[in-house]
């Protein structure tokens, strides 16, 4: 007699490869065959798992349409199992997937529109944060500016593309009131996507900017970061970019070594 | 969120009908207050850090008791529970006070592989030491009781040995967890397996069901599936007037996941179970009074 491990373990490899002609052991016929009643389960596990990726990806599925998105799920949950008892994480690899995916010929930037709607889902479930007190910031003594180590808020996600990807992602949304065209010539776009209150927004910043959170958001101070965007853009002002991004709610604490303080 | 009104501590369910907590209802639900008696959320929906999920259930929970029902523990995994999804859970816990904690009596991942269903368990010895194991370590880890749900099943294991009403008993008896007896799910099984509903009822301990699950099923020709996107069916409503003579009015919830209708509809569901509720505490009152 089969253990319960190798029994479930059974259970799932035939459930992920029919075509393999396997069946779970150990399940009684009882009129239809093992074969037919482990396949009711798969239909049930593939639902599951499509329309949860349907929820996370909905910009992907309007692109491609519904019955080739259902094609690129199935294949997906095949070969990328999921790792969390939460169904809703299971869709992380999916831009991943389908930047190696032959459709990426014909739909380079398909890859890119899922991975913005990854962000989106993320930040919308990320922490809240309240907004850094502006008297904080005033009362860091003067010159020790440049060493402050920012942090974004934990809603904030930081994409670029080759692609406009963000006016491809607006286009699919059901407010979207364009003419459903978006010229790929138009060049690439960075990207920072935050939650204000519970929407999640999308905007498109500058390279020199974008280059700022990058560099701040990886642990750079102030004057590191400021250097690598002032090398981006030398009309690069960070005065502009601390104001902005402050007020904005993006950064929302700074930590500061002790002896700037004396 | 840091301002929201004081919510009340943790309470009993009220043996009244209660609703699932969903996303397309929440404004609805804050800004109307419906009668009901309290709500339910799927646990891991809330496992998220922040934001809008987490906000409304924290605004539901000060004006309803609450039921955290979860569909992710895989309390029959044959190699254990998961850690991190117990950690989540036990935060979630910890944040919300929850009148009743519950998951399933079935199996959902093995090694890394997460299957994210409710997959049915050969009922055997083996298994049933199994799941008493992980449903004690369960409840040690959120220092509560848990409470285990049967599940609907299509099919059923040549190992088998004891029939599954009372290896749900069995549980509840070795662990001291609780039952949430879902009355669609023993009628699917019973339709499916050929077995005598009212048998399943009359074998489980009364005293440890502490909550009741009705919900709408499908049928793919060959075999009824539990798909939670209908009407709760006639001889499901029958056989929960059944359930309630066994074991007098338990909080019963309208479970409905696929397919949301309008809260409208829900709330009649819920309705209908409350009118079922009222007439079964009229004649204990009436016996008791006689």
């Amino acid at each position: 007699m089969l253990s319960l491990r190798e029994q479930q373990a059974g259970f799932a490899a035939a459930l992920f490869n029919p075509a393999a002609g396997r069946s779970a052991p150990g399940i009684r016929a009882d009129g239809i065959s093992p074969a037919v009643r482990l396949g009711f389960y798969r239909t049930n596990v593939f639902e599951n798992y499509r329309k949860a990726l349907a929820a996370t990806y909905p910009a992907v599925e309007k692109l491609v349409g519904s019955g080739f998105f259902a094609g690129l799920a199935e294949e997906y949950i095949r070969r990328y199992p999921s790792h969390s008892g939460d169904v809703g994480r299971h869709g992380e690899q999916f831009g991943e997937f389908l930047r190696r995916h032959a459709c990426a010929r014909e739909l380079p930037y398909l890859s890119d529109v899922a991975r913005l709607e990854w962000n989106i889902d993320e930040s919308f479930n990320e922490a809240d944060h309240a907004p850094l007190a502006l008297e904080r910031l005033a009362n860091v003594p003067e010159g020790q500016h440049e060493r402050l180590r920012f942090l974004l808020a934990p809603s904030c996600r930081l994409m670029s593309s080759l692609f406009p990807v963000h006016r491809i992602w607006q286009m699919c949304q059901p407010d979207s009131d364009g003419d459903g065209n978006v010229d790929l010539g138009q060049g690439g776009a960075d990207l920072l996507v935050r939650r204000h209150g519970f929407h999640v927004m999308v905007e498109t910043v500058q390279p020199s900017e974008f280059a700022m959170l990058v560099a701040l958001s990886t642990g750079h101070d102030f004057a590191e970061a400021y250097d690598i965007a002032h090398g981006v853009d030398g009309g690069f002002d960070p005065d502009t970019f601390l104001q902005k991004h402050v007020l904005s709610g993006v950064l929302v604490d700074f930590i500061l070594p002790a002896d700037a303080w004396v | 969120m840091e301002n929201a009104p004081r919510r009340p501590a943790r309470a009993e369910l009220p043996p009244r009908a209660g609703i699932g907590l969903r996303a397309p209802h929440y404004r609805e639900i804050l800004e109307t207050r419906p009668d009901i008696g309290w709500v339910e959320v799927h646990s891991e929906n809330y496992f998220g850090r922040g934001g809008q999920p987490l906000h409304y259930l924290e605004r539901a929970r000060c004006h309803y008791p609450l039921s955290l029902h979860g569909v992710g523990l895989s309390l029959g995994s044959a190699d254990g529970l998961r850690q991190a999804h117990l950690v989540q859970l036990k935060a979630l816990v910890e944040r919300f006070e929850p009148a009743l904690v519950s998951d399933h009596l079935c199996w959902g991942a093995i090694g890394e592989r997460h299957l994210n269903d409710l997959l049915p368990l050969p009922c055997t010895e083996a298994t049933l030491d199994l799941v008493c194991v992980n449903v004690v370590r369960a409840q040690e880890f959120l220092g509560r009781q848990i409470l285990v749900e049967n599940v609907s099943s299509y099919l059923q294991f040549s190992d088998s040995t004891i029939p599954e009403w009372e290896f749900v008993g069995e549980v509840a008896r070795r662990t001291g967890c609780g039952l949430l007896l879902d009355i669609n799910n023993i009628y699917v099984s019973a339709i499916n397996h050929g077995f005598d509903a009212l048998r399943y009822l009359d074998a489980i301990p009364a005293h440890a069901v502490r909550e009741i699950h009705l919900a709408g099923f499908d049928s793919n020709g060959m075999c009824l599936i539990d798909t939670h996107g209908k009407p709760v069916a006639g001889p499901v409503w029958n056989l929960y007037g059944e359930a309630l003579t066994r074991l007098g009015p338990v909080p019963t919830l309208i479970e409905w996941d696929t397919d949301l209708p309008p809260l409208a509809v829900l709330l009649q569901e819920a309705a209908k179970a409350q009118e079922i509720l009222n007439q079964w505490t009229l004649e204990t009152t009436h016996a008791l009074a006689a």
